[in-house]
Order: structure tokens, then C-alpha cells, then sequence
């Protein structure tokens, strides 16, 4: 076809008939662009989504060849069963007050007149991409028998290891991720319909919960849903402070490790997956469509006074930003004095000898970190991208099951994807283990619903009207891609990037089955040397993932941030020489 | 014209499939291109750099490890042979899981350090390449397998390890032997992992239950049971909350790990009787590099090897006469555990599931 083309577009001396023909080969390209990811997205979909997923679930019915549910016996009829109801207990738990916690941190943020907002908001991100198990060595540290608070401030000789520790870390850890997403929903929330209640004589009291929170509950239970997943997934935490108290995701995790009983953990893994599946058709049923169609209308100006809380709310939720604030800062303090001092916890001089050890180590973790985060980064949105488009584009049954896939993974615990992945493809005919790639695979895949769901919602959010109107315009198919489709997609792209960025760099359990001598990454040093006892260590480790990851943020920002960058600087140029930038602006 | 258009609009279906498949060729490697680059390139140039005066070259070395102080070992073993070698940690469980779900296939070249019992496992289910290393003569013959799929390299000591700074606000005297622990001034104090998980704690009580027999050895762990608060999930949180001081004893394989770390703790090495496992080193079998895994087996086992493992992991070597660093205990001063390895693994079930049936959390 190409080299018609080429004989039909020089042979013509037409300039009409050349223009026409390029219009016709982009419309083809457009076409046939689409058609490519109709062929690779579901492809991709079912090699390393629903194959590992259906392998799993296999494997725990079949004890060597042969059906068998002696596994559901182990785990129903003896008193593993207490792992369901610990499981079940933690997880409601632990998600109602980390959501609570996040909607007043959310309200406190977007809903007080109070400074330092700025510094809130700054704390919650740290603490998104604080690395794992670094968190618990500090909670002890802090909250301990010989615990800073609990022990020096308070004189207290308690220990507060148990399902407690489990909670509390759980709670602090998962609120800002709520926070992230009530907080996004609270500021493009419309606001006319809350001041017209008040107009019309409603108290405050009755505004905020007859309008505002349930204006605000798709939102809420969007964060919910994906904190009690999280939580769901959670095995370190349970085995480092827990004292012994098993989830479900612990338990499999110590099956695989210290039993090899993949049978048993792969039936575990399933019984994990029921809740999980069936937030996926609740967050459907529940959400609809509503938390992208409420956020239409939005006003991110100044805070109006009437929508104010009265003093004393405003007071008890700055006093909760502050104390969660001041946990981050000083969880933050701690990594860094036990990445600086001799003996973190105990001997507070300072010393570089953690640092040298990491140094002595070489890079190969630091590097295989970066490296995995950005090809996760730059791939992992793109996938989601395309499946987003084409699923959307083509609106069959069969779609709708490979809509279901894209969010899969986001009901799969991280460990359980890691077992899935060993059993599906070490043996012919893919065989990827022991490779880089697959641990970039698990994490795009694992990165998926995310990436794909914001494709989606801005897909949405256009509909159709847009391209039509493009192509009612004349513009061709081409042109409606690159010039509507794309720019649209951008900022969505942009938010998987940054997700897929920070889970790249702090992702564990997906990933702690797949590596090798060849591909480790720095959680995983953290993770050996908490394990090692070299506290000191990990601390370093974990401090300078924490680095990477601010900086690695930082970068790809970049692109988003130079041009407002530029145009600020412009601008303060402009007004120095004395011409304002309006103006200037209807000039050019 | 027209109709040379509408050739080139309605292009016929071959064409068309050619294009879809080029468009997914791209889509999938750039999918696949981010991994497959670097699995082939990291083995020549490695090797290629460093060792100009061995005459062969080997692939790099891939070692799964449960040992202290990797970095200089392996720095060390390098500087002797000339063969790279990159390795992993992982406890003894995960690496018989690993073996395991890598069968067929290994990943993996060496097995170095972990439990002897997990070894013993890994040869019966045929997941070792059995080698007399001529270094292994100078080994003693328990420490070794006799078939020789694996090789003692060190003798890991199950210590106590007690935060001194506790004990002496509490007005506790510091435990000697492993009979003073069911004393009732100890309650909530020690702290051991569960045996299912951590082959420290089986070893620990199954030496308790053959010292004193079954009967009075679960009497004892009865009585044990009521003073520890509860049980880890790790190997290694005994001896990190001692150090800490969440508790004050840990029951702890190599001890003197935290003393090094500068904790304020003591490390009591029980008098009446000390329970111990051997560490080895065993090649895993299937790997494609076999002359260089053969090669690290012998270093390990040779003199130089031995001072380096015991100066960078502070274990009693196998071999004799090795020089030991300062705080290491000479075996000779122990009071050691007579302590049987096959009956121990035959029992092994039965152990672990009567103890989490009496004592699981």
C-alpha cells in the first residue's frame, strides 16, 4: 500500500489531489491505529491479567493433579477460620477511620480559612510515598515500650504491639490517600447549591449534612473502596507489629515463604479476591457515573465566608491536620536522624557509616529502582490510555469484559498478582521470570485501572460530541486524533504517570516474588535489611528512595510545569519594563 | 483517478492486516522493550572488565543468600577468583520456595547460608547438584552431607540476646542457661518466633525437647509460653526489640549481630547447652554455570574463605583452626546441643503443628 502511495502522491502534479490523498492516508492511519489496539489490548489484557488471575484460582482446587477443596477445608474447618473474621474486622475498621481521617483532612484543607494548608497537603503526599516497613520501626520507635512518646515523654512502660499497632498504622497510612481523592472532589465541588440553602435560612450544621456530604459521597466512597483494597493487600504490616495477629494477605505471604504451601496460599489468595471482586460491582452500583458528572462545575477561587465552619469545628479539624501533619514530619525526622546517626534509637551521634554502607553497595538498586519507576511510568499510562480509548470506542459485551480486566488488577493484592505471576509464566511458553521485564510488566499492570480509569473519565466527560463536532468541522479522522483526542488525554496521562511513578518506586509485595540477584530494588534492600536488624540501613535506603522519589516527582513535572513556569517568568519580565502582560498579549 | 482512489481508501484486506500487525508489533515492543535490554548485556562486559589474568571467563555469578555481611564476601570471593557474583537475600523458606517454583528452570547458580534442615529438604526433593569440593576434606564429616549435596560453612549459634539496660532498671539478673527463662520474673519478657516460620525457634525447642524428652520438653514449653507475650513472625524481631529494648531477652541466631549494630545488649550463649545448626553451601541444580557455582564452594571452604566468612559473619567456622574475630565464641567453650538433624526433619511436622495447636497466638 506504501508504495502506491508514493507512486500516487509523485505522479501527480495535482497539489488538490495530493492534499486529498494525504487526508485519505491519515484517515487510514486512524483506522488502522485503532484496530492495532484492538488487537494488542485485549491480547495484553488476557496474557497478564486474566491468565495469572484464573491460575491462581485453579491451583488452589487442585492438589497435585487432582481436584481436591482440601485446601478450603484447612482453611474453613480448623482455626486458620479466624483469619476471615481478623481479616474482615482490620479491614472495616481500619477503612472507616482512615476515610474519616481523610475527610477531615480533606475538609480541613479545602474548608478553613487557617494557614498552612500548603504544608497539610505537602505532608499527605509524603506520606504516599513514604516506603514500606520503614513506617512500623518508627511507630516503635515513637509509640514502643521504650518508645520516644510513650516512654520518655509519658514515663508509660506499655506495649502497643498487637492489632492495635496493625490499625493505627493502617489508619495513618491509608488517610491520605482519602484525602487525596475527597480533597480533589471537596474543591471542584459546586458550591451554588450550598449558598443558596444557606440564603434561605438552613444552618450550617444542616448544609453540611444534607448537601454537602452527600454531594460528597461518591467521592467518599470512591476512597473507601480503594483504601479497603489497599488494606485488604497489607501483609507487612501485620508481620511487623502485629504480634502475631494474621490477615488473610500475611498468611499467605508466610505460606509461600516459610511452607511453600502455594496451594494453600493460592486458596487464600482467592477468599481475598471475593471482597475485592465485589467492590468492583459495588463501586459500579453505588458510583454509577456520579463522581465525574457532580465535579463539573468548579470554582477552585477563594473560599467563600458564608461556607466557613464555625470556629470551634474549624478549630478541632485544623488541631487534626496539625497532629497528623506533625506525625508525617516527624516519621520524616526519624528516617533521616536514623539514616545520620550511629545507632538509630539509641546512640544520637552523628555518622555517615549507613550512608557508606549504601554507598559501598553500589548503585545496582538505586539504578534498577529509577529505571523500573520511569519505563512503569512511561508505558504503564500509555497502555491505559489505549485500552481507555479503544474500549470505549468499540461498545460490545466482549468490551465490557475487557473493561472488567482493565480494573481487575485493582482488586488483586499485590502479593497474590506476584504468586500468579511465578505459577503462570516461568514455565513455556512465556517464560519471563528472572527477567527485568516482568517486573515492569506487574507493576503497568497493577498501575492499569488507574491510568485507565482517568483515560476513561475524561473520554467520558467529551463523549462523543466533541470528535463530531471536530469532524463536522472537516477535519479528518487524523487530525480529530492528534489535534482532540491527545490533548484531552494529556492530563490524564499525566495523572497515571505520577501514580505509576510512586508505585514503581515503593511497590513490594507485588514484586518481592520476582526479583532476582540481577533486578533488586531499593524496597527490597529496606525490606532485607529491616530484616537483617540493620535498622540504620534501611533507614538510609528508605531515605533515599524518599529522595529519588521527590526528585523523580520533580522531573516529570517538568514538561507540565516549564511552560507556566516560562509564562510567569515572562509575565514578571513584562511588568518590570513597565508594559502589563495583558496588554502585551493583544498586541501579539 | 477516482477509481485509483478508492483503491487506496478502501485498501484491500491484506493490506490492511499488514498495517494492524505493524501497529501491534510496535504496541507490544514497546510494551516488551523495556525489559528485554539489559538480561543479555550485564554478563560479557561485567566479566570482561575485571579479570584479565583468569584465563576462562564465567557468566556473573546469580546467589541466593541468607548471610551476614554479603557485600564484602562477595567483593572478597571476586578479588580471589576473578568471577563476579551478584546475590539476593532471602530467608531459608524462601529460598526452598524459589527453588521450588523454579524447578526446571533455575534462576539461580548457588544457595549460600540458611538452615540445614531447609538443605536437607532441597536434596531430597532433588533441587541440589551434589559436589566434593577437594576443600571439603578439611571439613569435619557432621558438617558435611556424605553424598555432598551441601557443605557446612558455619555454625550458627541460637543465642540469647538481653538488653542490659532493661535488666538493670528492672533489677533482673541476666539468664545463663535456658532453664532460668520459665522463671516467673521473666514474664513478657522473651520473646521468640513462631517455628513454623523461623528455623532459629525449631531448632530452639526441638533441642529443648531432646534434651529433656517429649514429656517434660513440652512441659517446659508450657511454662515457656507464659512468659513470652507473643510470638514474631520474623526470625529476626527477637533480637531488633531486644535491642530496642521492647523486650529484654530474644531468642536470636548470632547474637553478637546486634552487639555489633551497638545496642545495649549481652549475648548469652546458654550453659546448659547450646542449641546450633550448621550453615551450607550448596550448588542448585540446573544451573548453567557450573564451574564458577564450584568455584565459590571451594572458596568458601578454603582457609582464606573461611576467615573472610567469619570476620564479616560473626559464626564459628566449620573448618578448624581458622581464625575467629574477638567477640566469636571458640567452639570449644560451648557447651553444644548433642542434637539429631534427621530426627529432627522426619518430626518436623508433627512438631510445628503440636506447638501451633498449644501456643499459636
Amino acid at each position: 500500500m506504501c508504495r502506491k502511495a508514493f507512486f500516487l502522491i509523485f505522479l501527480d502534479n495535482e497539489g488538490y489531489h495530493m492534499e486529498s490523498y494525504l487526508w485519505k492516508i491519515k484517515d487510514r492511519l486512524t483506522e488502522l491505529i485503532f484496530w492495532g489496539m484492538a488487537i494488542a489490548v485485549p491480547i495484553i489484557l488476557l496474557t497478564f491479567v486474566l491468565y495469572p488471575v484464573l491460575r491462581v484460582s485453579l491451583s488452589s482446587i487442585y492438589d497435585g493433579g487432582q481436584f481436591s477443596l482440601k485446601f478450603y477445608e484447612q482453611l474453613f474447618l480448623t482455626e486458620k477460620v479466624k483469619l476471615i473474621w481478623n481479616t474482615a474486622y482490620l479491614s472495616f475498621l481500619s477503612t472507616f477511620f482512615a476515610t474519616l481521617l481523610g475527610l477531615i483532612l480533606a475538609l480541613g484543607v479545602v474548608r478553613s480559612s487557617w494557614p498552612g494548608k500548603k504544608i497539610f497537603n505537602f505532608a499527605a503526599i509524603l506520606h504516599i510515598i513514604s516506603p514500606p516497613f520503614v513506617s512500623a520501626i518508627v511507630y516503635i520507635m515513637l509509640f514502643g515500650r521504650r518508645g520516644f512518646i510513650t516512654n520518655t515523654l509519658l514515663g508509660l512502660d506499655v506495649n502497643f504491639i498487637g492489632w492495635q499497632a496493625v490499625f493505627f498504622l493502617q489508619t495513618i497510612g491509608n488517610a491520605s490517600i482519602a484525602y487525596l481523592i475527597i480533597a480533589n472532589v471537596l474543591k471542584r465541588l459546586d458550591r451554588t447549591m450550598e449558598k443558596s440553602a444557606l440564603d434561605l435560612g438552613a444552618s450550617k450544621a444542616r448544609v453540611f449534612f444534607t448537601i454537602t456530604l452527600p454531594l460528597l459521597l461518591p467521592g467518599i466512597t470512591a476512597a473507601a473502596l480503594l483504601v479497603f483494597t489497599n488494606i485488604l493487600a497489607d501483609f507487612g504490616t501485620p508481620i511487623l507489629v502485629g504480634g502475631g495477629f494474621r490477615v488473610l494477605a500475611s498468611e499467605a505471604y508466610l505460606q509461600v515463604i516459610s511452607l511453600f504451601n502455594m496451594g494453600f496460599a493460592a486458596a487464600l489468595c482467592f477468599i481475598l479476591l471475593v471482597p475485592c471482586l465485589s467492590i468492583i460491582f459495588l463501586e459500579k452500583l453505588i458510583l454509577g457515573n456520579r463522581l465525574f458528572t457532580s465535579s463539573v462545575l468548579s470554582d477552585e477561587g477563594s473560599l467563600d465566608k458564608e461556607l466557613r465552619f464555625h470556629p470551634v469545628v474549624s478549630a478541632a479539624l485544623y488541631l487534626v491536620c496539625l497532629l497528623f501533619s506533625l506525625y508525617t514530619f516527624t516519621h520524616l525526622a526519624l528516617i533521616i536522624i536514623g539514616t545520620f546517626t550511629n545507632i538509630w534509637g539509641y546512640d544520637f551521634t552523628f555518622s555517615l557509616r549507613h550512608m557508606n554502607s549504601v554507598w559501598a553497595q553500589g548503585f545496582s538498586s538505586v539504578k534498577n529502582s529509577l529505571k523500573f519507576a520511569v519505563q512503569v511510568a512511561i508505558f504503564g499510562p500509555f497502555l491505559g490510555m489505549c485500552a481507555a480509548y479503544y474500549l470505549k470506542r468499540s461498545r460490545s459485551i466482549v468490551s465490557k469484559g475487557f473493561e472488567f480486566l482493565s480494573i481487575l488488577p485493582y482488586a488483586v493484592p499485590g502479593p497474590v498478582m506476584g504468586i500468579a505471576y511465578v505459577m503462570s509464566f516461568h514455565h513455556p511458553p512465556l517464560m519471563l521470570t528472572g527477567t527485568a521485564f516482568i517486573i515492569v510488566a506487574i507493576c503497568m499492570i497493577r498501575e492499569l485501572p488507574i491510568s485507565f480509569n482517568a483515560g476513561k473519565a475524561v473520554l467520558e466527560q467529551v463523549g462523543k460530541n466533541l470528535e463530531q463536532a471536530s469532524m463536522d468541522l472537516g477535519a479528518n479522522r487524523w487530525d480529530t486524533f492528534t489535534r482532540v483526542v491527545l490533548p484531552l488525554m494529556a492530563p490524564a496521562y499525566r495523572v497515571g504517570m505520577i501514580h505509576a511513578f510512586i508505585h514503581g518506586m515503593i511497590t513490594i509485595g507485588a514484586i518481592i516474588f520476582l526479583i532476582t540477584p540481577r533486578n533488586k530494588v531499593l524496597t527490597f534492600e529496606i525490606f532485607v535489611a529491616i530484616n537483617r536488624g540493620n535498622l540504620g540501613e534501611g533507614a538510609a535506603f528508605a531515605f533515599i528512595l524518599i529522595v529519588m522519589t521527590v526528585a523523580g516527582l520533580f522531573l516529570l513535572n517538568l514538561p507540565w510545569q516549564l511552560p507556566v513556569l516560562w509564562k510567569s517568568i515572562r509575565e514578571r519580565w513584562l511588568r518590570s519594563h513597565g508594559i502589563s502582560p495583558e496588554k502585551h498579549y493583544q498586541e501579539i | 483517478m477516482k477509481i485509483k482512489m478508492d483503491l487506496l481508501s478502501k485498501s484491500s484486506k491484506g493490506a490492511k492486516l499488514v498495517i494492524c500487525f505493524m501497529v501491534f508489533v510496535l504496541m507490544f515492543s514497546m510494551f516488551a522493550g523495556c525489559g528485554g535490554t539489559d538480561t543479555g548485556t550485564d554478563n560479557g562486559t561485567d566479566v570482561g572488565d575485571t579479570n584479565g589474568e583468569q584465563p576462562k571467563e564465567y557468566d556473573t555469578l546469580q546467589i541466593y543468600a541468607a548471610y551476614g555481611g554479603l557485600d564484602n564476601i562477595m567483593a572478597a570471593f571476586t578479588e580471589a577468583t576473578g568471577i563476579e557474583a551478584e546475590y539476593i537475600s532471602m530467608s531459608s523458606g524462601e529460598v526452598l520456595s524459589r527453588m521450588r517454583a523454579e524447578q526446571g528452570r533455575a534462576l539461580g547458580d548457588v544457595w549460600f547460608g540458611g538452615g540445614v534442615d531447609s538443605f536437607m529438604v532441597a536434596a531430597e526433593d532433588g533441587l541440589l547438584e551434589a559436589y566434593i569440593s577437594p576443600e571439603a576434606q578439611y571439613i569435619d564429616d557432621k558438617f558435611k552431607d556424605p553424598d555432598g549435596y551441601w557443605t557446612g560453612v558455619s555454625i550458627v549459634l541460637v543465642t540469647l540476646v538481653v538488653n542490659k539496660d532493661l535488666a538493670e532498671s528492672k533489677g533482673i539478673a541476666i539468664p545463663q542457661t535456658w532453664e532460668e527463662l520459665i522463671d516467673s520474673k521473666y514474664k513478657g519478657e522473651i520473646l521468640m518466633p513462631n517455628p513454623g516460620i523461623s528455623g532459629t525457634a525449631y531448632t530452639f525447642i526441638t533441642s529443648i525437647l531432646q534434651m529433656l524428652g517429649e514429656e517434660k520438653g513440652w512441659e517446659f514449653l508450657d511454662k515457656l509460653d507464659e512468659n513470652a507475650p507473643y510470638y514474631a513472625e520474623r526470625g529476626s524481631e527477637p533480637p531488633q526489640k531486644a535491642g530496642l529494648g521492647e523486650v529484654m531477652i530474644g531468642v536470636s541466631p548470632d547474637g553478637i549481630g546486634v552487639k555489633r549494630e551497638g545496642y545495649p545488649v549481652e549475648v548469652i550463649y546458654p550453659s546448659d547447652g547450646t542449641a546450633w545448626w550448621h550453615s551450607p553451601v550448596a550448588i542448585i541444580e540446573g544451573t548453567n554455570n557450573l564451574e564458577a557455582a564450584q568455584k565459590f564452594v571451594d572458596w568458601t571452604l578454603t582457609a582464606e574463605g573461611q576467615a573472610v566468612l567469619a570476620k564479616e559473619s560473626p559464626r564459628p567456622s566449620t573448618r578448624a583452626n581458622v581464625e575467629l574475630p574477638d567477640d566469636v565464641p571458640d567452639l570449644d567453650s560451648l557447651n553444644l546441643v548433642d542434637y539429631d538433624f534427621d530426627e529432627a526433619a522426619v518430626k518436623r511436622d508433627a512438631i510445628v503443628d503440636k506447638w501451633s495447636r498449644r501456643y499459636a497466638n
